[in-house]
């Protein structure tokens, strides 16, 4: 008891530069028992700002000091519910609103499905939200500056040690009066706590213009590098070789074949599906006489017809088959289909010509498939009759 | 050396002595450089390490096809892995949160290594499903994160559920473990022998320096942790089960795989924390705060959940024969008379019938025996998961579809590296930061409390919180 008086005198402020304050003093005890009664003695003195120090929770202190428990649940409920919240919502969003996924037909927002995510998001968000909060908030850390850590006790008072700080910001602070008064209380030493009025690291490190400037050049050159990656890289995957196989595309050389064509035709004789040789090629005459629709006009024929009527015939022959396309400004007008001629043509004589083409229309047969020709002449019939109707039909 | 006792029961006065001497013994294989057999070690695993990533690499380079997982086993010796080292972690949640809310002070002495083998046994894990895709280069894709195709993932898909059970897993685990960490790595601050660990150990504590107000809210923030932890881990392993238990495939189409693989987890778990405490409690000459009386209890945890674990396989057998579904049947049969009833028996043995010896309290307390029953244990766990992928998935429904799996070197390669690398970041672990709270152990030993209790001057101002020196 005897080296409470452990004020070390101030260091010459001046010579470095720097100054020191007093920001409170500190005084170790050496049992909990000893700390629990100088704690009643210090508060009976009427300070009001101090705390005590503990290499371990110390129990019953709250109590001695009139604290109530941390209210540090809320923190974690809140975030917990938020989470909650969020955590349905976006599910619900990303799989109902935003992008619906038929999985095997079960509904696009699935409660049940969706208790794991939203358990889980739970959990971690309060669990951060508890580790920030008890950190940073709670706690006020980090605290580097803190005049604790300079004092030469703190290593016994992380160990074996207990100690009473009081805040030199307190009403009733005074350095050598309260030194006195925590020397009485039992006390093996007290330390006055001293602080940098200024941290010479921010001011000499952080804020110094190289350090800065080291700053400012690591961002310009990040962020300047990642666009000349993505500008002149592009998306590079690691490894392709799903995508190079071992296989031969059309047009390419191949030294399997004598010839060296990697291309090959079939076998000589062979018909594809649906791909029956015309057998009248050259003679519209015969092909009228000889064909016939296979088609019976029916709603569906003539929804057909009109269709592809409408993507391959009606720019040139218009949209009434009266010879009035839009592209009849460009290209030389086409005929109306509503002449005596074509009215009397039969229709494998049409057919003929859709496949074979006339004069300056072109063939279409490697373009309209075979069945569609029928239909289109099916609705063509129907536009001639409704523009040159039979007598009986106006009855 | 002082005789410590970890846990009140034994009437010893407190001795401001007994306190230094805590933090002594457990900073020492900080302040101290490590050994031969320490470097010794951590080249064996290291290099295993190094291997196992050599081949996850090669993995990536040339495709999965260098696997032996082919139709109709498509999951096989990667997913054994990964629900193996899950299940490892469960251990260290269950005595640093469940035990810690059922007030077990034994576990004081334990929690920080378990819960570091909680985090290194999940990082090992989350390496399987990456290299599992064959492309791991898109695992961002398993996040819903906005990506090219515009495409979200699918959040019924359990597989989906398991990408965020084991980051919450992973990521709160760490949160706990460095939370606990924290006052310890202030002490380890006071103590540091070199700059280095002085810097080190000072950013990492935050300016920690025990006022009472840290304190007060770090013991809530605490408990919160261990609140959450408790239904955490339970959640994991079920959802991991629920990777098997929503399909359709015989063997894994049951109800009881969540509770069972629950079990198992924390079974193999305990075992691999017994494993690896019996070497380290030696090498570091910590017996007198890992005690015999530590392994016992532990013992009898893997007693319990062996049992369990066995109750399982037998509800397991019984619900086959009782549903009468011929392909439920047909499985369970396969299971014990077909190509992989070897795997049975290994994991019956090592799981069910092994652990029985600790019903005696001569095998409970005898190292060699509990080293022995720990290693079995976890074998037996390994070939439990093989089980349940590799004999479900290679005979199901169609005959026509089924064939028979054999894993490659490389499979093996991978396996042996997952060891190396969980051990060499136990080793790097033991030698970085303290192995057993330093502050728990202190605050539970008798007298390091007041021991009497104090009328609190209420009639007296009240004290301001916050002071800031």
């Amino acid at each position: 008891m005897s080296d409470f008086r452990d004020v070390r005198p101030a260091p010459s402020s001046e010579a470095d530069g720097t100054q020191e304050k007093i920001v409170g003093a500190l005084a170790v005890y050496e049992s909990p028992d000893r700390l629990a009664d100088a704690l009643v003695a210090v508060r009976q003195s009427g300070l009001t700002r101090f705390d005590t120090v503990s290499p371990y929770p110390l129990h019953g202190l709250d109590h001695l000091l009139g604290k109530s428990p941390s209210r540090l649940g809320y923190v974690a409920a809140i975030a917990g519910i938020a989470a909650t919240a969020i955590a349905k919502l976006a599910q619900w969003w990303t799989s109902a609103v935003d992008y619906p996924l038929n999985i095997g037909g079960s509904p696009l927002f699935s409660l049940p499905a969706f208790v794991p995510v939203t358990f889980e998001l739970m959990v971690l968000f309060a669990s951060i939200a508890t580790v920030v909060g008890m950190l940073a908030v709670f706690n006020g850390l980090p605290q580097y500056g803190s005049a604790l850590l300079r004092s030469r006790h703190m290593k016994a008072l992380t160990c074996n040690r207990y100690g009473i700080v009081v805040d030199a910001k307190d009403g009733e602070f005074d350095p050598h009066a309260t030194s006195d008064l925590l020397g009485g209380t039992g006390a093996m030493s007290v330390e006055l706590l001293k602080r940098e009025n200024v941290s010479r690291f921010y001011r000499e490190r952080i804020l110094s213009v190289p350090f800065l400037l080291l700053l400012v050049g690591v961002a310009i050159f990040s962020s300047t590098a990642t666009r000349m990656v993505y500008r002149y890289g592009g998306e590079i995957p690691p490894f392709d070789f799903m995508k190079r196989q071992p296989k031969v595309s059309a047009q390419q050389v191949s030294a399997v074949f004598p010839d060296g064509l990697g291309t090959r035709s079939g076998v000589p004789g062979t018909v594809a599906r649906g791909s029956l040789p015309y057998a009248f090629a050259g003679d519209p005459e015969r092909a009228g006489q000889e064909l016939i629709n296979p088609f019976k006009a029916s709603h569906e024929v003539m929804t057909r017809g009109r269709a592809q009527y409408g993507v391959f015939c009606q720019p040139c022959h218009g949209r009434l088959a009266d010879g009035r396309g839009t592209l009849t400004t460009a290209f030389p007008k086409a005929p109306t289909l509503h002449s005596r001629k074509a009215r009397e043509w039969s229709d494998g004589r049409i057919y003929a010509v859709l496949t074979e083409g006339q004069n300056i229309m072109p063939a279409y047969v490697s373009q309209i498939s075979g069945k569609d020709r029928w239909q289109i002449i099916h609705y063509l019939r129907a536009m001639q009759r409704s523009q040159n109707a039979p007598e009986r039909d106006l009855q | 050396m002082k005789q410590v006792p970890s846990a009140p029961g034994h009437d010893v006065a407190f001795d401001q002595e007994l306190l230094a001497q805590i933090d002594d013994d457990i900073a020492a294989p900080m302040r101290v450089p490590p050994g031969k057999l320490w470097w010794a070690a951590i080249a064996f695993t290291s290099s295993l390490m190094l291997l196992g990533f050599a081949l996850m690499g090669y993995t990536a380079y040339r495709g999965i096809g260098v696997w032996g997982n082919n139709s109709p086993v498509f999951w096989a010796f990667p997913i054994v892995n990964f629900v193996f080292w899950i299940g490892i972690g469960h251990a260290g949640t269950l005595i640093s949160a469940i035990l810690f809310l059922f007030r077990q002070p034994w576990r004081n002495a334990i929690a920080r290594f378990a819960e570091a083998m909680t985090i290194f046994a999940v990082m090992t894990a989350g390496l399987f499903p990456l290299i599992h895709m064959g492309r791991p280069w898109l695992a961002h894709w398993v996040f819903p994160v906005p990506n090219d195709m515009s495409l979200w993932v699918n959040f019924r898909s359990p597989l989906v559920w398991d990408v965020f059970a084991i980051s919450t897993y992973f990521t709160v685990s760490l949160l706990f473990w460095y939370v606990g960490l924290i006052p310890d790595l202030a002490a380890m601050r006071e103590r540091a022998v070199t700059k280095v660990h002085r810097v080190v150990y000072s950013l990492l504590s935050w300016g920690w320096t025990g006022l009472n107000r840290h304190w007060r809210h770090y013991e809530r923030a605490y408990l919160i942790l261990a609140g959450v932890s408790t239904p955490l881990v339970v959640s994991v392993h079920t959802i991991v089960s629920f990777d098997f238990a929503t399909s359709v495939i015989p063997g894994w189409h049951t109800t009881i795989l969540p509770p069972y693989f629950v079990a198992g987890a924390v079974f193999s778990g305990f075992a691999m924390v017994m494993t690896v405490l019996i070497i380290l409690r030696r090498l570091f000459r910590i017996e007198h705060l890992i005690t015999i009386r530590h392994l016992e209890y532990m013992n009898k945890v893997i007693l319990a959940t062996g049992l369990m674990v066995g109750y399982a396989y037998l509800v397991e057998m019984f619900t086959a024969w009782y549903s009468a579904e011929e392909p439920e049947r047909f499985m369970l049969l396969n299971r014990l008379t077909g190509p992989y009833a070897w795997a049975f028996a290994v994991m019956f043995t090592c799981n069910v019938i092994v652990p029985q010896v600790h019903w005696f309290k001569k095998a409970r307390t005898s190292l060699p025996i509990m080293f022995v029953v720990s290693i079995l244990v976890n074998v037996g766990m390994w070939f439990e998961r093989f089980v349940i992928i590799v004999t479900s998935l290679h005979r199901d429904f169609l005959p026509a579809s089924w064939g028979l799996y054999a894993p490659t070197l490389v499979d093996f390669g991978i396996l042996a590296g997952s060891f190396g690398m969980f051990f060499t970041l136990v080793l790097i672990f033991v030698r970085a930061l303290p192995v057993i709270s330093m502050t728990e152990v202190k605050a539970t030993i008798p007298g390091s409390q007041m021991t009497r209790r104090r009328h609190s001057p209420s009639e007296l101002p009240d004290v301001e919180d916050g002071i800031h020196v």
